[in-house]
């Protein structure tokens, strides 16, 4: 009988996995499939700070595999992955003063317009990070989730733990927020193409 | 608690995730017009999608997970090999092993304050002496149907009973069942 490759077992079989002889295996299958995105994530709610972001992949897997057995197999892993990550998210916010990088000095020197072919695309990625990270971070977690992570609102809404209408609330809440403070740039079109599922 | 959108800010978010402000049809952009400028509904669709590129992303590290101790394992050939080995050399280190007698040619006499002598010395003297019946005396004896006087009176004649009738096989009767027991004087019932 053929043993069946790793690679080939579904998440929420391999976290039953997690409970066996082949739990690193197990493990190390999970990180490869989503290290990327919580990296990602954690690089996007810690501001930058790629070191940190790192400490807490490798802590977040290591959790995953010490509480594999509070895993409801009824719930997506994607999304039980993500509430841990936010979970942990929420304590250092928590825990230490929340020194957001975006305090420091920027300068909009102009009002910037662009359009194909003059895009100052630098400038309002500077401004648009400022204007993400002074967000609250309630606000913030949701509107990476939705916006940075891609994932819909129902995700959204299961990662958090509320309701998908508070999801659009906060989302709508937020981006308003952050376009009001970009209003200085004024794009006569769109420089960048964009999908949202 | 956080209210809900309504269902007009719901809409004009749901339009912003989707479509281009040039791409919207004639009732869509009166819709957003109504709240909104043509502007700041092109700088939010901006915002959501820049938004993803605004930090640099890295490469993962290699996940680092220390191996379990499950405890002293070892494989069972090796623990049955040990076993065998222990057998082996505990056979041939006890094989000699003898118990060593020493036999004591002197008789131990245990210090006690009872003494056991060989011959036992009395104060009785035990003295035969060789005597002579003179008379005898003859005494009822009340042993029924036993007269011992018939025996001893020196008389010849005595009166033996036919013993030809009596059946001298034994019949599993008690002795003072068996008429024959009158002839032994010596016992008594």
């Amino acid at each position: 009988m053929l043993k069946k490759h790793i690679s080939s077992y579904s998440d929420e079989a391999l976290m039953k996995l997690l409970s066996s002889r082949r739990s690193n295996e197990a493990l190390t299958e999970l990180h490869a499939r989503y290290s990327h995105k919580v990296l990602g994530f954690f690089i996007r709610m810690f501001q930058g700070d790629t070191d940190k972001a790192q400490d807490f992949v490798q802590d977040l897997f290591l959790k995953i595999l010490e509480k594999h057995y509070q895993f409801d197999p009824e719930r997506k892993f994607y999304t039980w992955m993500f509430t841990i990550a936010s979970n942990m998210c929420k304590t250092s916010f928590r825990d230490q003063a929340n020194v957001r990088l975006s305090d420091q000095s920027y300068e909009i020197n102009q009002l910037t317009s662009w359009n194909e072919n003059n895009f100052d695309r630098d400038s309002f990625k500077r401004a648009l990070q400022g204007a993400v990270e002074r967000l609250e971070d309630h606000h913030r977690v949701t509107f990476v989730l939705r916006y940075m992570q891609e994932m819909s609102v129902k995700e959204v809404a299961d990662v958090v733990g509320i309701s998908e209408g508070t999801v659009k609330s906060r989302l709508f809440y937020a981006t308003r927020k952050i376009t009001k403070e970009l209003d200085e740039f004024n794009p006569s079109g769109e420089g960048i193409q964009f999908k949202m599922s | 608690m956080e209210k809900n959108l309504n269902t007009q800010d719901e809409r004009l978010l749901q339009l912003v995730e989707t479509k281009a402000f040039d791409a919207l049809n004639e009732e869509e952009k009166a819709f957003v017009q109504e709240r909104i400028s043509p502007e700041e509904y092109t700088r939010m669709r901006t915002v959501i999608g820049e938004s993803k590129y605004i930090y640099p992303m890295a490469e993962p590290k290699p996940l680092q997970v220390a191996e379990k101790k499950r405890g002293f394992v070892i494989p069972l050939y090796q623990a049955v090999a040990g076993i065998a080995a222990a057998v082996i050399i505990s056979f041939f280190i006890f094989r000699n092993e003898s118990v060593v007698t020493k036999v004591v040619e002197k008789p131990v006499y245990a210090q006690a304050d009872t003494v056991y002598v060989d011959r036992v010395t009395v104060d009785t003297v035990v003295e035969y002496q060789t005597r002579y019946i003179e008379s005898t005396r003859i005494e009822e004896r009340t042993t029924p149907g036993c007269n011992t006087a018939q025996f001893v009176s020196g008389d010849n004649d005595v009166e033996t009973p036919d013993l030809s009738g009596f059946s001298l096989k034994h019949s599993g009767q008690p002795a003072s069942n068996d008429p024959t027991i009158a002839l032994i004087p010596v016992i008594g019932l």
